[in-house]
């Protein structure tokens, strides 16, 4: 008897724990701008302060695989004109002067925005069990009660989602005149990179391109020549 | 780890075996407050835990056995900004330590033949670390062996019809290793202890 009623105890105790670790198993709702990720790196050496006059070329270029085209995700012009503005406006923030005929007078640095997107394929899969009712399968970082009696049989589906990232290249111009490609070398000496998920709502995905190029360049104090 | 699960099966199936009182089990919630480095990284408390304990009476004061827990720490960081050399990254971080502590004991009990049994306990052993930072769409991942030692102090309870309650304190250290830094924290543990 006695140990009956200790067996029973020690089972609810166990239930009420295991179904306490997996429900409360941390997570958070997750939202478009959480998984913004906003890069910076510079070329240590560079004293910014030497630099004055910058142009950024008025088209974002689009980095596509050529090897197998099929990778290639079409990506939207429909932000370049506020991603363009908005280099621009952190140059003039900063204390750059924006050259406006830089075919004759070659300007100090030049800013090259372009932009890249993949797509990104998962697969989830639960398997057949014969444990019953609730038993909780995997799916990301969540576990789910199934509600499938899971004996009926496993299962799998497929998720995909796209993610897109910007890269601004800042290029040191001021020791070369006018550029041979073939023959010179232009250095890099600052890179802002803005990669998300894409698929936000427009409204969402301005916001969110706002914060994240004003934080690339706010968290590059170095540029600052004022 | 194989020695524990024998140990314990056997445990479990000698129960009838013995008239008097052979071993004691204990499994407790757990929660669990960082301390040191591992505060520096995850500075919420964690109150995700269970283990599960089992010690063999030596004589009327003295038990040795082992146990193997589970502790979940978990902080999230709002658009922390990192650096290192000349490269700074901005983002949302999430923050994971899965703690698997598993450690052989020995415990010395006070208060001989009392219903209240306050208790001393040293644990050495192991404590099985995942730590893994998420940030933006990338993540960050390091498991690794870490070799403990766990003082603990904690009083076994007997109350109505064998029920009995296990409390207990444990500080758990388990040693830097090659790429996470020492893992410490003091756990506060509450659950039922049945004997054989």
């Amino acid at each position: 008897m006695e140990k009956k009623i200790q067996l029973t105890v020690v089972l609810a105790f166990m239930a009420f724990t295991g179904v306490f670790l997996a429900s409360c198993y941390p997570t958070d709702d997750v939202s478009y701008s959480d998984l913004d990720l906003v890069g910076t790196i510079h070329d240590e050496s560079i004293d910014f302060k030497n630099f004055k006059t910058y142009v950024v070329p008025d088209t974002i270029v689009h980095m596509i695989d050529t090897v197998d085209e099929s990778n290639n995700v079409d990506i939207s012009r429909q932000y370049d004109q506020q991603i363009l503005n908005l280099v621009n406006q952190n140059m003039v923030d900063y204390g750059y002067v924006k050259e406006v005929n830089p075919t004759e007078n070659p300007p100090d640095v030049v800013l090259t925005v372009s932009a890249m997107a993949t797509e990104n394929y998962q697969v989830w899969s639960w398997y057949p069990s014969y444990w019953g009712w609730y038993w909780p399968y995997y799916k990301g970082t969540n576990y789910w009660w199934g509600y499938y009696p899971p004996y009926w049989g496993g299962g799998t589906y497929v998720t995909s989602y796209t993610t897109g990232t910007i890269i601004v290249n800042m290029l040191d111009l001021k020791e070369h005149g006018n550029i041979i490609p073939e023959n010179d070398t232009v250095n890099t000496v600052w890179i802002g990179t803005v990669n998300g998920l894409l698929g936000s709502s427009i409204s969402i995905t301005t916001s969110r391109l706002n914060t994240t190029i004003n934080q690339a360049f706010e968290q590059s104090q170095y540029l600052d020549i004022k | 780890m194989k020695k524990i699960l024998i140990i314990a099966l056997f445990g479990l199936f000698s129960s009838t075996m013995f008239a008097q009182d052979q071993s004691m089990w204990s499994l407790t919630y757990n929660m669990s407050f960082p301390m040191g480095a591992t505060k520096d990284y995850i500075s919420k408390a964690s109150f995700r835990g269970i283990a599960l304990d089992g010690r063999w009476f030596v004589d009327n004061n003295v038990t040795v056995g082992g146990n193997l827990g589970w502790n979940v720490f978990y902080e999230k960081i709002d658009k922390a900004t990192i650096s290192s050399e000349n490269l700074t990254l901005n983002g949302t971080q999430w923050k994971y330590i899965n703690a698997v502590p598993m450690f052989f004991n020995a415990a010395y009990y006070l208060n001989e033949g009392s219903y209240v049994r306050p208790y001393l306990a040293a644990n050495i052993g192991t404590i099985f670390t995942s730590q893994r930072t998420e940030m933006g769409m990338y993540a960050l991942q390091d498991k690794e062996w870490k070799f403990a030692f766990a003082p603990e102090i904690g009083v076994t309870i007997e109350t109505y019809n064998s029920i009995n309650v296990m409390l207990n304190v444990r500080y758990n250290y388990g040693l830097e290793t090659e790429y996470i830094e020492p893992l410490s924290y003091i756990g506060v543990n509450v659950g039922i202890l049945w004997t054989y």
